[in-house]
């Protein structure tokens, strides 16, 4: 192989390259946006992240709430405390007629977005989405290891471009 | 002096109670079933007896679970240990990255090589590796034991669903 050829396929790799530094911007976002999984908590027992999202206007995302009688009532939205002696919570979202797993409560799916405001003792526990470190983990590990893998090969292109007779 | 110190425990109190307060729920027992999600797999110790099923719902005082086509209503007062199924993705992710390094660590350098950069690549594809092939398994972990204190039982009860 000529010079000039060797320069080609270098100059090649390197465009390969800065190609893969263009995607690590948004492998990084995906990766630190992080994975959820559903979970469920005693209202109104957040963890703390949660807590100072429910004292806030913009509330905590949730999927569905528990009310003491054992119902779980569907409803896509955000909860937060509606006065701050926190004796009462606001809903603001879509009722919805079904939760993952759980029995019908019998409320229908409405189309339009509904505010309602419960007691504190009227809402048991909340549905939501959680961090789930574990998925983020896998997420980012597999990133990791496929950037390992295409510098590795990388490498051994340019290695071998470098040494080829 | 005594002033100081008395100013900074009065401070320490203020600052912690409402964290202790939050520490220790009324019953820890009825803290983990809130935290149960309907539908999951459940597993409950009583007095005399183990029983396995899902979860449908809980009320203050009771917790009802299906096991086929029945339902068992049982008091918390009867549950001695509660244990649910949750996602082996963690534990195969650590025990991935474990045996990644290790044998990565360990071929490099049978090799020659330099170990540590093989022993690091092996962490990460293993965590990878181990995380994504334990993804689809679950085992069960305990929420909640009367006999173990309150901080051993982990209250981790998310699940897999996306």
């Amino acid at each position: 192989m000529d010079e000039a050829a060797k320069a080609l396929l270098a100059s090649e790799a390197m465009a390969a390259i800065r190609r893969w530094c263009l995607l690590a911007p948004p492998l990084a976002l995906l990766l630190f946006s992080g994975c959820s999984s559903l979970a469920r908590v005693p209202f109104p027992s957040f963890p703390p992240q949660q807590t100072r999202q429910l004292e806030g206007s913009h509330g905590v995302e949730i999927v569905a709430y528990s009310t003491p009688d054992g119902v779980f009532h569907g409803f896509h939205g955000r909860v937060r405390w509606s006065s701050g002696t926190r004796d009462s919570v606001e809903l603001e979202g879509w009722r919805t007629s079904s939760v993952p797993g759980a029995e019908p409560s019998g409320d229908l799916d409405e189309k339009e977005p509904v505010k309602i405001r419960l007691s504190r003792d009227e809402v048991a526990s909340i549905v939501y989405r959680a961090p789930d470190g574990s998925k983020t983990g896998v997420l980012g590990l597999g990133i990791v290891s496929t950037v390992l893998i295409a510098g590795t090969a990388l490498f051994i292109i340019l290695f071998a471009i470098a040494y080829e007779d | 002096m005594r002033r100081m110190a008395t100013t900074i425990g009065l401070g320490m109190l203020l600052l912690f109670a409402p964290v202790a307060c939050r520490a220790a729920p009324a019953d820890p027992r009825a803290d983990a079933i809130e935290r149960v999600l309907p539908g999951q797999p459940i597993r409950l110790q009583t007095t005399d007896s183990t029983l396995e099923g899902r979860f449908v719902t809980n009320r203050s005082d009771s917790l009802l679970l299906a096991r086929a086509a029945e339902r068992v209503v049982l008091p918390y007062s009867d549950i001695q240990r509660i244990e649910v199924r949750t996602s082996a993705r963690s534990r195969g992710m650590v025990v991935g990255m474990i045996l990644g390094g290790l044998g990565l660590g360990a071929v490099a350098a049978a090799q020659g090589t330099t170990p540590f950069l093989a022993a690091a690549s092996g962490v990460f594809f293993g965590g990878f590796l181990g995380g994504l092939l334990a993804g689809g398994s679950t085992r069960w972990t305990r929420v909640f034991d009367v006999h173990a204190p309150a901080h051993e039982a982990s209250a981790d009860t998310t699940t897999k669903r996306h």
